[in-house]
């Protein structure tokens, strides 16, 4: 009876706008900002990923070499004359082969980051969508839904995927499929438990109950909720991908020559660790670097997004 | 109790059935399979084929002829090894892997938990941060870098152990390959936990311990630890991969004669059944581990049981 | 003669932002066996009180000033000594009984340790005291719930058990912290007067706090009204009720909801309670009172009595304050 008087409710609503010295109200983006750009490790690790990507787009217009030619001269004698120098080009040394490593360590940046946040982008895109649908839709569909990730959550990850690559070629689309086609799962896990948490919140009823429409409800409500949890879950799987992907080039069934990734690099460098130590580790710590920063960057969002302060 | 743990097998059947499906039909499928080529296979691989899985017959019988080999263990024909089945090769090779899993498993679960809560009860000090960096230079480092540093310090340099091998299993021949397979467990591990009891430690019963005066001992040995340990053993089957992805490296690495080094050459060396017969093994495992796991959890929180 | 002095307690939190004062020269005494109602809205400080009492403020928080326990200095107070204090002289049970029980454990464990540490028994003689606990706080079947888990029992039920859980050692006294605020009117109602039995049957001296008037009328002997962490007034309940000399009081009281009068507009204390990081020079309730003075904008009124029972801080006169 009270809120027939559309006046009435305007003058409460203008006291209650209207008092001195109240805080301002923050949204839950503005605030989740402001606690990442306090986390002085994880703006810093933003940063650094920042440069590597640029490395890996436009580090070849500084290099003197290609990635596959070989320098006969320097073959002569690897130990010596393949060390890292300014004069001979060969910023970060050759391989065992001649190569130029600072050329090879561009290639392999642009194929590690590429498999690495391709797949995770598959992997979100395919788990966000199932997870969102099963979570919201609910009920039997659900059930059946989530059996479904159970079963296939199950089964070995890598063992199917090397299945798959021994199997089917190594073509490097082949590995961001396999790779995204497994991954999926935790993240549908995820966004599901997600989805279901936030639908039975009162605020969605509320919403409900003011007649605002399912779609609505699901754009300015449920997404913008959920992005956050993908948001953390995505920079965490990344550094997982480039691991994984770092994983099977090791094993020999990665990217085929001449083109290279982190991995490649390093299991080549692994081998010639004890006299050409730059060949391992130019590649180990551009892996090792993204890695920390990727891990900051996750931990960083986790801490801005959960508004539990520890 | 009971009830949920024979529940909790009786799910796993279905499990189990998709994975058979699943890698039979990879295997059908395989471009160079016998099962849809008679091109490229060696006529002997061929005929051993031909006699386990009568190859005139349709697909659904042949496939049950093949879960009726797995049921009696039978991982089929090598296509390799002309004379062996899968059986025969990989059967020795199980000792050693589950040797240098379980020490793996044991020294990731004990350091881990241990490194994780003495960072949680020092939050925020040195301690903590000191503890949290190595966690994390463990993660970062893949195992096939540690293998490798850790034979030039250990071998080549101070030369105190073997470089690898596996000499029946003596210590000298466990404790690298173990290192370097259990340091990115030991880390991950240290890191849930330390989340974990932060977490558990500003929940409103741990207050009601507090004001209940106990000491603090009792408080994190007693009501903090269950809770604390709910993610750790939820993590147990993804721990349970990371020793089989960390055994095919050091397999390989160490040459210690395990699962992974059939698993990696059957993958180079196109023999199919090898690597089927392996993954099926692994995946009846890994199904039973993670059945485990569940069981463990409803063990914990009471509010699981039912 | 005091159980509790209580005096110019400060808490305050150190955040990114600032500091919070949550309480600001708190100040009060409590009598043995007396029941204290601590009344005042959310974010008035009054559990912050509590918890400072008890020792279990946020890492973040810091408590000065004093609150003497029977001669015992409780703010600064080592964890060793203060576990002596706990459970066994000062207890305490708060508000969400699902949260605040271990959710992991039986309630036998729970019950059992406050016994077996406190008071050095066994097993079996913690077990028959802990079901005898539980008898008097008429849980049914006491004995077979013994073996249950918290998620076992209903809302109601939990509160019982925290309750038997704090008088255990036989307290002489017992901190409520909203122990009805998350239950139903009807289990409120019981749980208030399971309080107001236990009280006369152990001889306990209770402090209870709530923002819940009702709660307040039938169990307490006295009430102190805070506001922005500090006190408004003090008296006896049947003063603070029937003639309170404060506004903010006065609007507390307005804005209960009656059924015997025929209002068509609720009546509210206009205005929100002030940022605690930024608290104005002066009195806080200033910007909503309806009684405001130009004095009150420029010092704190100090708490002061006005009879043997009764204390306000207000600069406005006695007189001016809507009475019923």
């Amino acid at each position: 009876m009270l809120f027939k008087h559309k006046k009435v409710v305007q003058e409460l609503a203008q006291q209650l706008g209207s008092s001195v010295g109240t805080i301002e109200g923050r949204s839950l983006w503005q605030d989740a900002k402001r606690r990442f750009l306090r986390n002085k490790a994880a703006v810093a690790s933003l940063f650094i990923i920042g440069l590597i990507v640029l490395f890996s787009i436009f580090g070849s217009q500084f290099a003197q070499y290609s990635y596959e030619e070989i320098d006969w001269f320097a073959l002569s004698d690897p130990v010596e004359l393949g060390r890292p120098s300014i004069e001979t080009g060969h910023y970060f040394g050759t391989d065992k082969l001649g190569r130029d490593l600072y050329a090879r360590t561009v290639q392999g940046s642009q194929i590690s980051l590429m498999v690495g946040i391709l797949s995770s982008v598959v992997a979100i895109v395919i788990g966000t969508l199932y997870g969102a649908l099963s979570g919201f839709i609910g009920g039997r569909v659900d059930m059946v839904m989530m059996r479904i990730v159970e079963i296939l959550s199950a089964l070995p990850f890598m063992f199917m995927v090397i299945m798959l690559m021994v199997m089917f070629g190594r073509q490097i689309i082949l590995i961001f499929i396999a790779i995204g086609a497994v991954s999926w799962l935790d993240m549908a896990r995820i966004v599901r438990g997600q989805t279901l948490s936030i639908k039975n919140k009162e605020y969605i009823e509320a919403a409900h109950a003011c007649g605002v429409s399912q779609w609505r409800i699901v754009v300015r409500h449920i997404v913008p909720n959920v992005m956050g949890i993908v948001l953390v879950y995505a920079s965490l799987m990344i550094p997982g991908m480039i691991m994984f992907e770092s994983f099977i080039s090791f094993l020999g069934l990665g990217v085929q020559e001449p083109q290279t990734s982190w991995g490649a690099l390093i299991s080549e460098g692994v081998v010639t660790m004890e006299f050409a130590l730059w060949q391992l580790a130019f590649p180990l710590s551009f892996l090792v670097v993204t890695l920390f920063c990727f891990n900051f960057v996750g931990d960083g969002l986790r801490d801005a997004l959960d508004p539990k302060e520890h | 109790m009971l009830n949920f743990i024979f529940r909790r097998f009786l799910q796993a059947i279905p499990t189990l059935l998709v994975l058979t499906m699943l890698t039979f039909a990879l295997m059908y499928m395989a471009p160079g399979s016998p099962f849809l080529t008679e091109k490229g296979m060696p006529d002997q691989v061929l005929a051993n084929i031909n006699a386990k899985y009568h190859l005139d017959l349709p697909v659904w019988e042949q496939y049950l002829i093949y879960l009726g080999n797995l049921v009696q263990g039978d991982l089929g024909p090598s296509f390799r090894y002309l004379d062996f089945s899968v059986n025969d090769l990989v059967w020795p090779s199980l000792g050693v892997s589950a040797t240098i899993g379980a020490w793996a498993l044991l020294i990731a679960v004990t350091l881990g938990i241990t490194m994780g809560m003495m960072a949680a009860l020092n939050h925020n000090k040195w301690l903590d941060y000191t503890l949290m960096t190595t966690a994390m230079a463990g993660i970062v480092l893949p195992t096939f870098v540690m293998a490798p540093l850790l034979v030039l310090l250990f071998s080549y340099k101070v030369k105190w152990l073997p470089a690898g091998g596996w000499h029946n299993g003596d210590w000298q021949y466990l404790v690298l390959p173990v290192f370097a397979m259990a340091t990115h467990l030991v880390a991950q591990i240290a890191r849930i936990t330390r989340g974990s009891l932060i977490e558990v430690l500003s929940s409103n019963f741990i207050r009601t311990a507090q004001a209940k005066g106990l000491p603090y001992r009792t408080i994190i040995l007693r009501h903090a630890f269950k809770p604390m340990m709910l993610p750790v053993v939820s993590y147990l089957g993804p721990l349970f991969v990371g020793v089989l992805t960390g055994s095919v490296i050091i397999d390989v690495f160490f040459g210690t004669g395990g699962i992974g080094q059939h698993f990696v050459n059957g993958a180079i060396n196109r023999d199919y059944s090898m690597v089927m017969g392996v993954t099926v093994l692994v995946g009846v495992l890994y199904i039973a581990f993670n059945a485990l796991t569940d069981i463990l959890y409803a063990y914990i929180d009471p509010k699981i049981r039912y | 003669m005091s159980l509790l002095r209580v005096d110019g307690l400060n808490v305050s939190f150190d955040t990114p932002d600032g500091q919070v004062t949550a309480v600001k020269n708190l100040s009060f005494a409590l009598k043995p066996k007396e029941t204290l109602g601590i009344v005042g809205e959310s974010g008035s400080g009054k559990s912050q009180t509590a918890f400072a009492l008890m020792g279990l403020l946020a890492r973040n928080g810091r408590s000065s000033g004093s609150a003497k326990f029977n001669g015992l200095e409780l703010i600064g107070m080592p964890e060793a000594e203060l576990n002596k204090v706990r459970a066994e002289q000062v207890a305490m049970i708060f508000q969400d009984p699902m949260t605040s029980l271990n959710p992991y454990l039986k309630i036998s464990q729970q019950l059992n340790e406050v016994l077996m540490h406190h008071k050095g028994l066994d097993k079996k003689s913690a077990t028959a005291q802990s079901i005898r606990m539980l008898d008097a706080v008429k849980m049914p079947e006491a004995a077979k719930r013994m073996n249950m888990y918290p998620h076992e029992f209903s809302g109601g039920m939990r509160q019982r058990v925290m309750i038997a859980m704090a008088l255990l050692c036989d307290p002489k006294l017992l901190i409520a912290d909203e122990p009805t605020t998350a239950l139903d009117v009807t289990v409120q109602a019981q749980i208030m007067t399971l309080l107001h039995e236990l009280k006369q049957d152990f001889d306990t001296a209770i402090i209870l706090i709530t923002h819940d008037l009702g709660v307040v009328a039938g169990v307490c002997d006295n009430v102190m009204v805070m506001y922005a962490g500090q006190t408004m007034e003090y008296g006896t309940t049947e003063e603070i009720f029937y003639q309170p000399s404060h506004p903010y009081t006065g609007g507390l009281l307005e804005s209960v909801p009656r059924l015997d009068t025929d209002s068509p507009v609720l009546a509210t204390i206009p205005g929100n309670p002030p940022n605690l990081m930024q608290l104005p020079v002066g009195c806080p309730f200033q910007d909503r009172c309806g009684q405001a003075l130009a004095e009150c904008f420029t010092s704190m009124p100090d708490l002061v009595s006005f009879s043997n029972t009764r204390q306000r801080a207000c600069h406005a006169i006695i007189a001016s304050v809507g009475a019923q």
